[in-house]
């Protein structure tokens, strides 16, 4: 057998330490699937601020995401961006924090031209072995979307944005059916009669002026299918700030919403993400999407709480063993003494 | 991608969608000879559908001074130049429509106005231009008063109501839907997201983006009052009697005595606009007399000299059927001219109206020759 040259070892060896300085050092980006794990924790998320240094704290997780190339309308020619995630559950509600980079804030829609930044979070509702098509699921196989707005962000933040807020200088003579007494003045769209409001008027959750919560709860299954639910059961935050966006979403573990997906802790689920970039005009399919991962809701309380119950379980089982092999032993005393007797 | 049938280019075209067409399609024609651009059509519209907050750009009518005036600002001359320079050969396109140009990615060719094109409703209103600034001195005889060389004319505009729509092809929620009873396009007020496909993917521009409600709205071809028998607000509120409403058939069906079908099919003096972009619109335009043909052929397609020849020179059916215009708020089902009159019918063949072709001249005697 040829002996390899020290050269070759060296070469070797210089190959071994790159790849090992590589993916020691560089951040994690997983081409494939991924395991996102959900620090179990005990007492209240920090679900309404996604700054707090608790996130720090959690296992984090960079999901790449590209451009969605699967139907029209498609994200084409931008690069590949990163989603920073981390979660954490305290056995009845489930939080996430997504954070990733995005020089620009775009939270108002009124112009024509202008589009907000935004994040979702998908999950089949069906827990199968498979994940449902990419696309927003499929017929049969729906999908929970958890999807945050910029605008409806800013909407809780510093009131709903008007259109005064785009255009301060609008003059307007008169609306025929504006509850106002000034005229010349701009009422809110709050004191219009909602029956010439024709989106609110019809019901559609992004023309209701009264915003709850900057997550929208719905469910698709597939393309073009996206619908508000009925129960809105998602809450969150997103905070921008020195060109990073830092979103919390939150919701009980479980709900009795059947459009919703049911986390229970120790389970495996799949979850995939989505962010849109209004400064690219980014919305509808024109988002950057990831794969489908595994999401990990670790069991409550790891440190305590199952320590706990696993000792008592040892005690009762130790302690039921010890009792039954007694009996046994008595039984089986009990019948050799009564054989033995019986024998003389 | 389905291929559909578009008789205004003579040929099958793609479109995401198969070609099924409405049981009834609601079709129009709009006279440019006889529009004075009083905007009551704009106002009717906008007192009915378009008086409230985050309305106030929206002009679902509007009347606009061709050639340079439009609304949003510069929009046919944007899609156009977006297609570029594209041919029709003896009637039929062989160019490509905004469908077959559509970019990797997207279903149709277009583009989004952001708002400041949508701050001036009549821009170059009235703006008079001279011929060879449009068709290089192309067009010969173009008057009969060779002193005017200037020329302007009124372009009335509503949703064509498109028996292809790029709104609804373009949205990616199937949010806009064509009612197959009357082909009315509209967008389902509680399904939109404002995406604003529709607004990037119309040609005519007509899906308009509501700021108060982050959504997008259009004109509804007044179909509450459709549904009643009656003519849209626009077409009533018409002051100089210039448009018509009815039913339109594709060509190979059309019906002699259905009035739209009649001045589409049979006169061939009412032409789609901008035919050429593929979505077979549904609002037909007599073109005007004195615009320089090769800048109306752009516009209206190739049947524009035959159809100027004929509206000059009408014969006498056409002549009664033009009396028709404006004269009833009920849709006209069918029409009949006799020697003396045209006479109109409603769905269940009743008359509606009837109207002498040659109002009677009546010579004032001498002794009121200077009464009021």
């Amino acid at each position: 057998m040829k002996k390899y040259s020290t050269e070759m070892y060296v070469i070797g060896l210089a190959l071994l330490l790159a790849f090992a300085i590589t993916t020691l050092n560089t951040p994690t980006v997983f081409p494939q699937e991924t395991v996102l794990f959900s620090k179990a924790v005990r007492g209240p998320l920090p679900i309404s601020d996604p700054e707090s240094e608790f996130w720090t704290t959690l296992p984090s997780i960079q999901f790449p995401v590209a451009g969605q190339n699967i139907t029209t309308p498609m994200l084409l020619g931008v690069p590949i961006k990163q989603l920073t995630v981390n979660s954490a559950n305290n056995g009845t509600w489930i939080a996430f924090r997504i954070e990733w980079s995005d020089a620009t804030r775009n939270v108002n829609t009124s112009r024509t031209e202008a589009f907000r930044d935004a994040v979702a979070i998908m999950f089949p509702i069906l827990n199968e072995t498979k994940p449902p098509f990419l696309g927003m699921g499929e017929a049969g196989k729906p999908v929970n979307v958890w999807h945050w707005k910029g605008d409806w962000q800013q909407d809780i933040d510093t009131g709903f944005q008007d259109l005064e807020h785009a255009y301060p200088n609008v003059q307007v003579d008169y609306y025929p059916f504006a509850n106002t007494t000034q005229p010349n003045t701009i009422p809110p769209l709050t004191n219009f009669s909602v029956n010439f409001v024709a989106g609110w008027a019809a019901n559609n959750p992004l023309s209701n002026p009264f915003k709850v919560t900057p997550v929208e709860d719905l469910i698709a299954e597939g393309f073009g299918s996206l619908t508000h639910q009925t129960h809105q059961d998602v809450i969150g935050k997103g905070v921008w700030k020195d060109g990073r966006w830092r979103v919390s979403f939150a919701r009980p573990l479980s709900t009795s919403d059947g459009s919703d997906v049911q986390l229970r802790p120790g389970q495996t689920r799949f979850v995939a993400f989505a962010v849109w970039n209004g400064e690219n005009s980014e919305v509808d399919g024109r988002k950057s999407i990831s794969n489908w991962h595994t999401l990990q809701v670790e069991s409550v309380f790891p440190e305590e709480g199952i320590l706990v119950s696993r000792s008592l379980w040892q005690v009762a089982g130790v302690g039921g063993a010890f009792v039954l092999s007694v009996a046994i032993l008595l039984a089986v005393a009990h019948d050799w003494r009564r054989k033995t007797r019986a024998k003389q | 991608m389905p291929k559909v049938y578009n008789w205004q280019i003579s040929r099958e075209m793609q479109y995401p969608y198969d070609g099924v067409r409405p049981k009834r399609q609601f079709g129009a024609v709009f006279n440019i000879n006889r529009c004075i651009n009083c905007q009551t059509c704009t106002m009717a519209c906008k007192s009915t559908w378009t008086f409230n907050k985050g309305q106030e750009h929206m002009w679902w009518n509007n009347v606009e001074t061709k050639p340079y005036g439009g609304y949003p600002q510069a929009w046919d001359v944007k899609t156009l130049s977006k297609l570029g320079p594209q041919r029709w050969e003896n009637g039929t396109y062989v160019g490509k429509t905004i469908f077959e140009d559509a970019p990797q990615g997207a279903m149709v060719l277009g583009y989004l106005p952001p708002d400041d094109e949508w701050r001036h409703p009549n821009i170059f209103e009235e703006t008079p231009t001279p011929y060879p600034q449009i068709d290089g001195g192309k067009t010969q005889g173009w008057s009969e008063l060779p002193v005017h060389q200037t020329f302007f004319f009124y372009l009335q505009r509503i949703c064509n109501h498109c028996t292809y729509p790029a709104c609804l092809a373009a949205c990616p929620r199937k949010a806009i839907y064509k009612r197959p009873e009357d082909g009315v396009v509209l967008i389902d007020q509680e399904r939109c997201r404002g995406y604003r496909k529709c607004v990037e993917a119309c040609p005519y521009k007509r899906p308009m983006y509501n700021p108060a409600t982050r959504i997008s709205e259009k004109c509804i071809a007044c179909y509450p009052r459709i549904e009643q028998g009656l003519v849209t607000r626009c077409i009533a509120a018409c002051v100089g009697k210039i448009r018509l409403q009815g039913w339109i058939k594709p060509r190979e069906e059309a019906i002699p005595d259905s009035p739209i079908d009649y001045l589409v099919h049979l006169a061939k003096v009412a032409l789609p606009l901008y035919p050429q972009l593929g979505l077979e619109p549904n609002v037909y335009y007599i073109p005007p007399r004195w615009g320089p043909r090769e800048y109306l052929k752009q516009m209206f397609g190739p049947g524009v000299e035959a159809a100027i020849e004929k509206y000059t020179h009408p014969d006498h059916e056409l002549l009664g059927l033009l009396q028709l215009f404006g004269v009833t708020q009920k849709i006209i089902e069918r029409f009949r001219v006799t020697d003396t009159d045209a006479i109109a019918y409603d769905k269940n063949g009743h008359e509606i109206i009837r109207v002498p072709i040659e109002d009677p001249v009546i010579v004032r005697p001498p002794q009121h020759f200077n009464t009021t």
